[in-house]
C-alpha cells in the first residue's frame, strides 16, 4: 500500500538534520545540501506509490540524497575526490543512533555559541560555510593565507564544540534542579 | 583523541570540507574516520556547525531550526532567484528569463523598501559595498540597499540589477554605480557604461541619473549612459530625459533615437543617434563544400558585427543591435545584439529582455540552433539545419516529399503560418519543425517551480496569509491560463492545492495578472501555470506579500 503524502512530508522534515548532514558529507556544499534535500522530498512526493511505509522511506531517503550528492559532484567539479561508501554508511549509522532530543539540544546550544565566537572567527565561517566560498576565496578576502584560515576554521569547531558540551551540561544540571523542585513542592 | 589530536583531525575534516583534500589525505581521514567512533562525532558536529551557519545566514527555514528557536535572529528576506522558464510562442522561439522572487522577508511581515535592488543576473568579478560593511563579491538574488556602491570589473565582467517595479539596470565592465534614492530612484555612475529600462515612476518621483555634476531625470523607458576619461555620452533609446548641468546652469530635453555625445562639455549638443544596420550579410559563398543540395548543416558562421554603429560600451563592442535571425520554416526571430564573446554571441530577446548565448558554432545567418526551449517551455536541445538563403522555404508535413504549400488539389490541407512561427492546418492542428522533422506542435505550455527551483539556491517561497503571486503575460491568442499551486502547510503538514483560473485577452501588449491564494501558508512546493493556447509567454512571476 502507498504511503501518504503528509506521512512522507512528516517523515522526511524530522529527519532533515540527519538527511542533510549525510548529503554534505559528500557535496560539502551547503546550498546545494538544501537544494537535494528539497529534491529528496519531491522525489518521494513523485514515487509515494512506490514507497511501502515509513522505515522504507527513510531508507530509500538516504540512499536517494547520496546518490543526488554524487551525481552532483560528478555534474560540478572535474575531479571529486569523496569518502568512500563504507565509510559514508558508518557515518550515517552515527546520526541514526543520535537521539532527536539530544541532536535538537546541540542545535539550540550551537545557536548561542556561534553568538559567542570572536568576530574575526565567526566572520571566517559565515563566508566559510554561509556564503559557501571556497578557502582560497575567504582566504583572499581576509588577507591571511589559506592554511591560515584552515586553522581558524578547526579551532572554531573545537572550541565550538566545547562551548556546547559546557552549555548541554548547564542544562542538564539546571533539568535536574528544575526536577528535584518540582518534586519538593 | 587529546586536543591536539583533534584539532590535527579537524583540520583534515575541514579541507575535506573545502575539496582540497589529496587522495592521501582523504585515505587518512577515512581512517581515522572507519576506526575511531568518537572520529565520526566530530566530523558530525562540523557537518552540524556548518548547516547552521547557512541555516542562521540564509535567514533560516524554520524547519532546520530546533522545535523551540534559543534566540530570535532569523534573518534576512530570501529571494528566490530561479530563472523561470515559462513558455516560448513556438517551437525553439523564445526563451524567457522570468524571474520568482519574494518581496517580503521571514524576519518580518513587512515588504521590503520599493527601492531595494535585486541582483538578477552577473558575471565576471562584481563587487558591492553595502552602507557600513566591507567590500563583498556580489551573489545572484542578493537584495542591496539604498547606498551600496557596486563595480563591474575587466571586460568579462558585468551586472543587472532589478527594482521591484522592473525597472533594470545593466552594468557593464570596469563601470562602478552607486544606488542613492531620494524622492525616487537614484543611481549615480561613476565610471563605465550603464544601460537601463525603466518603468512607469510614481508621479513627482522621476527616476534621476547623475554623472559629475550632470543629473539625468528620465522622462522615458530606456536609457544608456557611459562615463569614461574621454567622454560621457547619454543615448536615449525609449522616450525621454531631462538633462541638467548644474555648475553651467543648463538644461536641454533628449528624445528617443537621439544623443549628446559628451555631458561633460561645457554645452549640451543633441545629435541623433546613428541608424542602426538592418541587416547582417553572411557570405555563404565561402563555404562551398559545405552545401549539399541546397543545406548547409555545419561549420555554420555569421559575423554578427554590424558596422558602422557603436555604442559606448567600455570594451568598444557594439550593443542594443536589433539582429533578425530567420529559422528554416521562415519564422524570424528578433533579438538585439549585446556583445560577442570568443565561443559566440549574447543577444537579448526583445520580448523577455533575457540575454541568451549563441555559440558560434550553432548560429548563421538562417538558422539557430542549441539552447532553445521546448514545446513545453523548459529547456531542450532543439536542431535546426540552416537553409540556404537563395533557396525558398520548404513545408512538409504529411511528409509526401511534395512544398504542401504549392498543394492545391482537392481534399489537400491548406497551410497557414501564425505569428509565432507555428504552421497549422485547415483543421487548426499546429506543426513545428524540429530535428526530426515536422512535430505536432504541443498545445499545452506549463512551467513548474518544482523544475525551476533547480536554478537556484534558496529554496521554496514562504506564502503566509495575504501572500500574492503576480506575474506579466503576453498572449497572442488569448484563452484561458490557468494556475496550480500546492502550498505545504509546515505546522500541520498538509499540501494544499490552489487553482485559480485567468482569462487572456489576445493583446499585443503585456498583462499583468494577480491572485492571492487564499488563506494558505507555508511553503509553496509546485506552481503550474499553464494554458490552452500558444503565443503565450509568462514573465517576472513574483510572489510574496505586499503592504
Amino acid at each position: 500500500m502507498a504511503i501518504e503524502d503528509n506521512i512522507i512530508l512528516k517523515a522526511l522534515l524530522r529527519e532533515r538534520v540527519r538527511l542533510s548532514a549525510g548529503i554534505w558529507a559528500v557535496v560539502r556544499e551547503t546550498h546545494a545540501t538544501e537544494e537535494i534535500y528539497q529534491d529528496v522530498i519531491v522525489k518521494a512526493l513523485a514515487n509515494r506509490s512506490k514507497i511501502n511505509d515509513e522505515k522504507h522511506l527513510l531508507a530509500w531517503a538516504r540512499r536517494t540524497g547520496r546518490n543526488l550528492a554524487i551525481d552532483h559532484l560528478r555534474r560540478h567539479r572535474d575531479r571529486c575526490v569523496v569518502l568512500e561508501e563504507s565509510t559514508l554508511d558508518l557515518l550515517q549509522e552515527g546520526l541514526r543512533e543520535r537521539e532527536s532530543d539530544e541532536l535538537d539540544n546541540r542545535l539550540d546550544a550551537l545557536h548561542l555559541c556561534l553568538d559567542k565566537l570572536p568576530g574575526r572567527t565567526r566572520e571566517v565561517l559565515d563566508l566559510r560555510y554561509g556564503k559557501g566560498l571556497k578557502g582560497t576565496k575567504v582566504a583572499e578576502m581576509m588577507n591571511r593565507t589559506v592554511d591560515a584560515i584552515y586553522q581558524v576554521l578547526s579551532r572554531a569547531h573545537h572550541s565550538l564544540k566545547g562551548c556546547i558540551e559546557n552549555q548541554l551540561a548547564n542544562l542538564g544540571t539546571r533539568s535536574t534542579s528544575d526536577s528535584q523542585g518540582e518534586g519538593a513542592k | 583523541m587529546n586536543k591536539s589530536e583533534e584539532l590535527d583531525f579537524l583540520e583534515l575534516v575541514v579541507r575535506y570540507q573545502d575539496h582540497s583534500l589529496d587522495e592521501v589525505g582523504v585515505a587518512r581521514l577515512e581512517s581515522k574516520l572507519q576506526s575511531n567512533e568518537r572520529a565520526r562525532e566530530i566530523f558530525h558536529d562540523t557537518v552540524l556547525h556548518a548547516l547552521k551557519v547557512y541555516e542562521l545566514d540564509k535567514g533560516g527555514y524554520g524547519d532546520f531550526t530546533c522545535a523551540t528557536p534559543v534566540s530570535g535572529g532569523h534573518a534576512t528576506g530570501k529571494i528566490i532567484g530561479f530563472p523561470l522558464q515559462a513558455w516560448a510562442t513556438a517551437a525553439a522561439v523564445v526563451l524567457l528569463a522570468g524571474l520568482v522572487f519574494l518581496w517580503n522577508s521571514t524576519r518580518s511581515p513587512s515588504i521590503q523598501p520599493l527601492e531595494s535592488v535585486r541582483v538578477a543576473e552577473f558575471s565576471g568579478q562584481v563587487l558591492y559595498t553595502a552602507p557600513g560593511e566591507l567590500q563583498r563579491p556580489l551573489t545572484a538574488g542578493l537584495n542591496l540597499p539604498v547606498g551600496t556602491k557596486i563595480s563591474a570589473g575587466a571586460s568579462d565582467s558585468r551586472a543587472a540589477l532589478f527594482y521591484a517595479d522592473g525597472t533594470r539596470l545593466l552594468l557593464g565592465p570596469e563601470s562602478t554605480v552607486i544606488l542613492n534614492q531620494d524622492s525616487g530612484k537614484q543611481v549615480r555612475l561613476n565610471k563605465g557604461v550603464l544601460t537601463s529600462r525603466i518603468a512607469p515612476q510614481p508621479d513627482g518621483r522621476p527616476m534621476q541619473f547623475q554623472i559629475g555634476d550632470v543629473s539625468i531625470e528620465v522622462l522615458g523607458t530606456s536609457v544608456t549612459l557611459a562615463r569614461t576619461d574621454a567622454s560621457s555620452p547619454i543615448l536615449v533609446h525609449e522616450g525621454r530625459v531631462r538633462v541638467t548641468n548644474s555648475l553651467e546652469g543648463i538644461s536641454q530635453e533628449v528624445f528617443a533615437g537621439q544623443q549628446i555625445k559628451d555631458l561633460s562639455g561645457g554645452e549640451l549638443l543633441v545629435e541623433n543617434i546613428p541608424a542602426s544596420p538592418k541587416e547582417y550579410v553572411q557570405d555563404f559563398s565561402s563555404y562551398p563544400a559545405e552545401w549539399n543540395d541546397g543545406w548547409h548543416e555545419s561549420s555554420a558562421t555569421l559575423h554578427l558585427i554590424p558596422q558602422d554603429y557603436n555604442l559606448p560600451e567600455a570594451n568598444g563592442n557594439p550593443v542594443n543591435k536589433p539582429i533578425v535571425l530567420v529559422m528554416e520554416n521562415g519564422m524570424k526571430l528578433r533579438h538585439e545584439f549585446l556583445r560577442e564573446e570568443p565561443a559566440g554571441f549574447y543577444v537579448r530577446d526583445a520580448l523577455s529582455g533575457r540575454s541568451i548565448f549563441l555559440p558560434k558554432s550553432r548560429i548563421d545567418q538562417h538558422s539557430i540552433y542549441g539552447e532553445w526551449t521546448d514545446r513545453n517551455g523548459l529547456f531542450s536541445e532543439s536542431k535546426f539545419a540552416a537553409r540556404n538563403p537563395e533557396s525558398e522555404a520548404f513545408l512538409d508535413l504529411d511528409s509526401d516529399g511534395l512544398d504542401d504549400r504549392r498543394q492545391t488539389g482537392p481534399g489537400e490541407s491548406s497551410f497557414v503560418q501564425d505569428s509565432s512561427g507555428i504552421v497549422r492546418d485547415a483543421k487548426g492542428t499546429g506543426f513545428v519543425f524540429t530535428n526530426e522533422g515536422w512535430q505536432i506542435w504541443d498545445e499545452s505550455y506549463s512551467a513548474e517551480v518544482m523544475d525551476a527551483r533547480k536554478h537556484g539556491r534558496d529554496g521554496w517561497s514562504n506564502i503566509e496569509a495575504g501572500s500574492k503571486i503576480q506575474f506579466r503575460c503576453y498572449s497572442e491568442l488569448g484563452g484561458l491560463l490557468r494556475l496550480d499551486a500546492k502550498i505545504m502547510d509546515m505546522d500541520k503538514l498538509e499540501i494544499h492545492l490552489v487553482q485559480r483560473e485567468f482569462p487572456l485577452t489576445k493583446n499585443s501588449d503585456w498583462q499583468t495578472l494577480v491572485s492571492d491564494f487564499g488563506q494558505h501558508k507555508g511553503k509553496l512546493i509546485a506552481l503550474r501555470l499553464s494554458t490552452s493556447q500558444s503565443g503565450c509567454i509568462i514573465d517576472d512571476v513574483q510572489i510574496g506579500t505586499p503592504l
